[in-house]
């Protein structure tokens, strides 16, 4: 039987004053006494003893809203709590054992990158084919609104032009994704033509006039609308928002106490190698989709070198693969060249 | 049980009198296990353990705070903490994706975080204070849902009027432009008056036992801190601009375009480094010599330089770790702001303390204190 007596502080929960006191403990059994007074005599309770700590006092609430600071300078009072039954959790042990730090740190590295490169991309893929497809609608009816509010004017294309594209594109999408549902709208933006297309949530795919003057050739512009058809089919659009906010998670809880901009920097250089794959992907749909129609895909990987020029010309040069939310032109282009069925 | 015995026996060491300063006996490299294990059960339970992760970091920093003999504790509830996370989570999202839906849908949402933004910010500070003790005693939060509309209810209201406003202009400059020039400009003149009427509304409804913490009127002396404060974001972006022509000249002799962004991160850096440090010391000086407990009066001996380089030593050495010295930078940071405290008292504390009594049971405001547990960063 261990028996042990310790200089403490008391307080009795009803006033500030700090009560010197001795505290014995024996067997499971600890007591509380002031110049032969007993203030306490109570069975120790595990759940109401603190976790140790190195330098901090052992704090142990009482009966009665009383409280015992212990300081335990050597440990021996760690260890006749030990030898009264309180052992210390699981997780405290981890905390007191380097090797089971260490461990953990590789376990939120290994943890962080599965769910990365995995856990993020599945979950996002799992819950964006389970969506109501009202809210997808919507999001994208909005954005549609907000971009024609704000950015977009109306195409100044010949009307007839306009009906040929999206007349081919229809008859050579309802051969190869006739469930998808998708609408061609033809706009500019405001202050230029603008060379880009876009796909939205909504299936709406947005084609620019600087596009379709630029590419000037049919079947290239097939092989823009085929991609941008693989963003809707394979909802990217909604699959990048579920990402962004399942890396944001993760950068916010490795980065969120240091700092916003950090966590903020790690989000978006994430989000931006998502894009990226979810760009090869589109033009694997569309590699797909002009080898099934008989379209050849030469035209369309031409294009990507007069697009960059014509980016390029307007911005200077373009950024490192990293950086960019698009996989780099020769990348695109080798890859369309290579799936051409000669 | 013998209770209240008349002649209370006191260390002497403990009655110095005059004037107590806080100690902080944390260490680095006891907090990073506990840190690192925090966040990989974090990580492993998907944030669910966050909660229990805050409870276990707070007590490490209460426990290891000292003033007078004694250390501070936090008595929080992980699942009142969960609670408040999953209820933030969602007004978050609701508040971030609910004008991308419709206008409506983003209105109804600002009432809603109007109506509910008081009554959270009132049960936060319940749950912060009613948690935290200090001697056997808690302190707590003296206000209703009612004190909490009056007081913060209008800071919500300006500080949303510019996003509502915002809602209806469009890009060519159509709709309410003028209003939103107007209110986005008023409610960068509040500011200073929003911030100091939080900490007024924080620091006077505070209590500690049966006794109440005062708060004197500091609206002028925010002002100016935040003038000077300007003044030092003025004069960085200057230097900042300075710094990216220097940069760029060489990369221009070199044919390569002038990357825009240098300026931009510069001028981050330097706001970060220089005028947060002064502005957040100031404003805790300003603050603290304002607040009373009955005879006791705090002071804060934190000065904008030291806290600058601290920050800029814990900035760098947590970059160049990719994160692992984040754990000995909190423990540095707290020991910094700790250990400047001061508490000044005519009558010598152990006197004062047997005056100190606990708070009634059911008093105004304590009731639900376990209810809600929420970070404000306040």
């Amino acid at each position: 039987m261990t028996t042990l007596a310790i200089r403490a502080i008391r307080f009795d929960g009803k006033t500030a004053v700090a009560r010197s006191v001795d505290v014995h403990i024996e067997g499971r059994d600890l007591t509380v006494v002031d110049d032969e007074v007993v203030l306490d005599r109570t069975r120790i309770d595990p759940s109401r003893v603190s976790e140790r700590l190195q330098r901090a006092p052992r704090i142990i609430a009482l009966e009665q809203g009383a409280t015992l600071e212990v300081p335990d300078p050597d440990g021996s009072f760690d260890r006749a709590l030990e030898a009264a039954g309180v052992e210390p959790s699981a997780v405290e042990r981890m905390q007191r054992f380097w090797p089971a730090a260490l461990c953990s740190l590789a376990g939120v590295a290994i943890l962080a990158v599965v769910a990365y490169l995995h856990g993020i991309p599945a979950a996002a893929n799992w819950l964006a084919f389970r969506f109501p497809p009202g809210v997808e609608q919507r999001f994208g009816d909005e954005l549609m609104r907000q971009l024609d509010q704000r950015v977009f004017d109306p195409s100044t294309l010949a009307a007839d032009r306009r009906e040929a594209i999206a007349r081919r594109f229809s008859e050579a999408a309802a051969k190869v994704a006739p469930d998808v549902a998708f609408r061609v709208e033809y706009r500019r933006m405001k202050e230029e033509a603008g060379v880009n297309a876009l796909a939205l949530p909504n299936g709406t795919i947005v084609l620019l006039d600087g596009l379709v003057d630029l590419a000037n050739d049919d079947d290239a512009l097939m092989g823009v609308l085929a991609h941008e058809l693989g963003h809707v089919a394979h909802k990217h659009s909604l699959r990048t928002l579920l990402q962004a906010l399942g890396t944001g998670a993760i950068a916010a809880v490795l980065w969120g106490d240091f700092s916003s901009v950090a966590a903020n920097v790690s989000l978006t250089f994430g989000v931006l190698r998502y894009s990226r794959e979810f760009e090869l992907d589109a033009d694997d749909f569309a590699i797909a989709f002009m080898n099934q129609n008989g379209i050849p895909l030469d035209p369309f990987a031409d294009f990507f070198t007069r697009m960059e020029d014509a980016v390029s010309r307007k911005r200077g040069a373009s950024p490192p693969e990293f950086l960019s939310s698009h996989p780099s032109t020769e990348e695109r282009q080798r890859r369309l060249r290579e799936a051409q069925v000669r | 049980m013998n209770e209240a015995a008349p002649a209370q026996r006191i260390d002497a060491a403990e009655g110095s009198g005059g004037a107590a300063r806080m100690t902080f006996t944390g260490r680095g490299d006891e907090y990073f296990r506990i840190w690192i294990v925090n966040l990989f059960l974090t990580v492993l339970t998907l944030g669910i353990y966050s909660a229990w992760a805050k409870v276990r970091k707070t007590k490490y920093f209460w426990q290891n705070s000292r003033l007078d003999g004694a250390v501070f504790d936090f008595h929080g509830n992980p699942v009142a903490i969960l609670k408040g996370r999953i209820l933030a989570l969602a007004l978050l999202v609701a508040y971030s994706w609910s004008f991308e839906f419709s206008v409506t849908a983003g209105l109804v949402t600002i009432a809603i975080l109007l109506a509910v933004g008081p009554w959270l910010f009132v049960k936060a500070q319940q749950f912060k204070f009613g948690n935290t003790s200090y001697r056997g005693l808690r302190f707590g939060f003296a206000a209703t849902y009612r004190d909490g509309l009056r007081i913060v209810l209008p800071i919500l209201v300006i500080w949303f009027s510019t996003t509502v406003v915002a809602a209806f202009v469009t890009a060519d400059g159509g709709g309410p432009i003028g209003t939103l020039l107007l209110i986005s400009s008023a409610s960068l003149l509040l500011l200073p008056w929003m911030h100091h009427r939080l900490k007024w509304f924080q620091h006077a409804r505070a209590t500690y036992g049966d006794r109440s913490f005062a708060f004197e009127i500091a609206t002028s002396a925010f002002y100016k801190t935040y003038v000077k404060a300007i003044g030092l974001v003025a004069a960085g972006a200057a230097a900042a601009f300075l710094a990216s022509v220097i940069v760029a000249i060489p990369l221009a002799l070199t044919g390569m375009p002038p990357p825009d962004w240098i300026g931009v991160a510069l001028a981050g850096l330097a706001m970060y480094v220089f005028v947060w440090p002064y502005t957040a010391a100031r404003l805790q000086k300003v603050v603290w010599d304002h607040t009373r407990l009955d005879e006791m009066r705090f002071h804060t001996q934190i000065a904008a330089w030291p806290l600058a380089k601290l920050v800029l030593r814990n900035i760098a050495l947590t970059l160049v770790t990719a994160g692992l010295y984040w754990p000995f930078a909190s423990v540095a940071l707290a020991r910094y702001r700790v250990e400047c405290m001061r508490i000044d008292t005519d009558v010598p504390l152990p006197t004062i303390a047997v005056g100190l009594q606990a708070r009634p049971a059911a008093a105004v405001g304590d009731a639900a204190a376990d209810s809600f547990g929420l970070d404000l960063g306040l």
